[in-house]
């Protein structure tokens, strides 16, 4: 399969990172997507969202929203489901892990992934090795029923940052296998272009280390990958901490959101949840409306014609 | 609880289940020593299959591997166990 994007062109155009086709489209459907309006249990009728973001597609399947969230770590399964409903996520992350003789505790999940009614995207967590995690994934095919795979390849145990190396031929075997894969990367643009040479569709940046909820460690390198990668399906994975950092991620252009600790660790996860699904609104909202441009130095809003007690001499006012 | 289960009755051997041999001189079915999700584990199962139903996993909701590869839940029946094989027996869990 041949490099899709290697095109410095794209970048160079004014505007710069975030004028992009896929802006234009967006803006193009907006009037369509203001329509869409969310309805969620855990809310009442007056606090209904209405929200504007243009939904997006990944391997062909749109998503219901630009949250994706993960299901581990919560207090309790009803407080998982809670939060799920809360996020009003479009995706849930879930794994697989080994199984007790007589234990009946994957079964009881299951039920509870299934009842929520959402896509799932399993990931292949702790694997070391292409192997590991091509068989891992084999696995959770069965399972889970899905040839999506969110596919990670840990290089280090203290960063948990991804094996690169090991991450593009896994994705390529995997895909030969008829795998959607999403990967969890870096934002090594070298790496990146790999990963779609080999057929990835979507790419997983980290925002910082896995559990780490430090936000965007480098959004400058973020920012970039965007510019390069104009028409590719971007989510940062791992390091969101606050829905501030979510709301940043949206408005650099990204196209979702994959989290978890964020909302499962809080005080009161739905409540969280519900932050967040804000927070990816408002974020999106704004890079759809378009950031203005920043500037080193102020210039007043308020028109400077005109103003009282203005003397053209440029010693103000004296009395 | 099943009539078996009542204290009051002797408990008849497991159905299905082979009974230890008594008499440990004579060799009997053949127990391979093999690794299931890590441990090491004596079973008398001759096939994935078998092994699966052994642990009382036949309904759940599992994956398998062999030596780390994958064995669809089709090909358990045909997939023969040797002496040292490792098992990966695995379940849906919460992921992120």
């Amino acid at each position: 399969m041949p490099l899709r994007l290697s095109r410095p062109d794209k970048v160079a155009n004014k505007g710069a990172a975030f004028r992009t086709g896929t802006q234009h489209r967006l803006l193009l459907s907006f009037k369509d997507s203001i329509k869409h309006v969310r309805h969620n249990p855990m809310m009442s009728t007056q606090d209904t969202i209405t929200t504007a973001a243009a939904p997006f597609k990944v391997y062909g399947h749109e998503l219901s929203s630009r949250l994706l969230l993960g299901t581990a770590q919560y207090p309790s399964p009803k407080i998982l489901s809670d939060a799920v409903l809360a996020s009003n996520a479009g995706v849930i992350t879930v794994s697989l892990r080994r199984e007790g003789a007589r234990a009946k505790s994957g079964q009881q999940f299951w039920d509870l992934i299934k009842s929520l009614n959402l896509p799932v995207l399993p990931n292949t967590a702790g694997c070391r090795t292409p192997r590991e995690a091509i068989t891992t994934a084999q696995m959770a095919r069965e399972l889970f029923e899905t040839n999506w795979i969110k596919l990670e390849v840990i290089a280090n145990d203290d960063t948990l940052q991804p094996d690169l190396f090991g991450l593009v031929e896994a994705a390529e075997e995997l895909t030969k296998d008829g795998f959607n894969v999403f990967p969890y990367t870096t934002e090594d643009l070298g790496a990146a272009e790999r990963l779609i040479g080999v057929g990835c569709d979507v790419l997983m940046p980290w925002g910082a280390p896995i559990g780490t909820g430090r936000g965007l460690n480098n959004p400058y390198g973020l920012q970039t990958m965007r510019a390069y990668f104009p028409g590719v399906p971007l989510i940062i994975d791992a390091g969101i901490g606050a829905p501030s950092h979510a709301a940043q991620v949206m408005e650099l252009g990204y196209d979702a959101v994959l989290l978890n600790t964020a909302v499962s660790k809080a005080a009161d996860p739905a409540l969280m949840a519900r932050a967040f699904a804000g927070a990816i609104d408002a974020g999106r909202l704004g890079y759809e409306a378009g950031l203005m441009e920043q500037r080193d130095m102020a210039s007043p809003s308020t028109p400077v014609a005109g103003t009282p007690f203005f003397n053209l001499e440029g010693t103000g006012s004296k009395s | 609880m099943t009539a078996a289960d009542k204290p009051d009755r002797p408990t008849p051997p497991e159905a299905g289940k082979i009974v230890a041999p008594v008499r440990p001189m004579q060799p009997t079915t053949a127990s391979l020593s093999v690794v299931i999700n890590g441990r090491q584990v004596a079973t008398n199962a001759q096939t994935l299959a078998q092994l699966v139903l052994e642990r009382d996993l036949g309904e759940a909701k599992i994956a398998t591997a062999l030596n780390g590869d994958f064995v669809p839940a089709g090909r358990r029946c045909e997939t023969k166990l040797r002496a040292g094989d490792a098992i990966e027996i695995v379940a849906p869990r919460q992921g992120g």
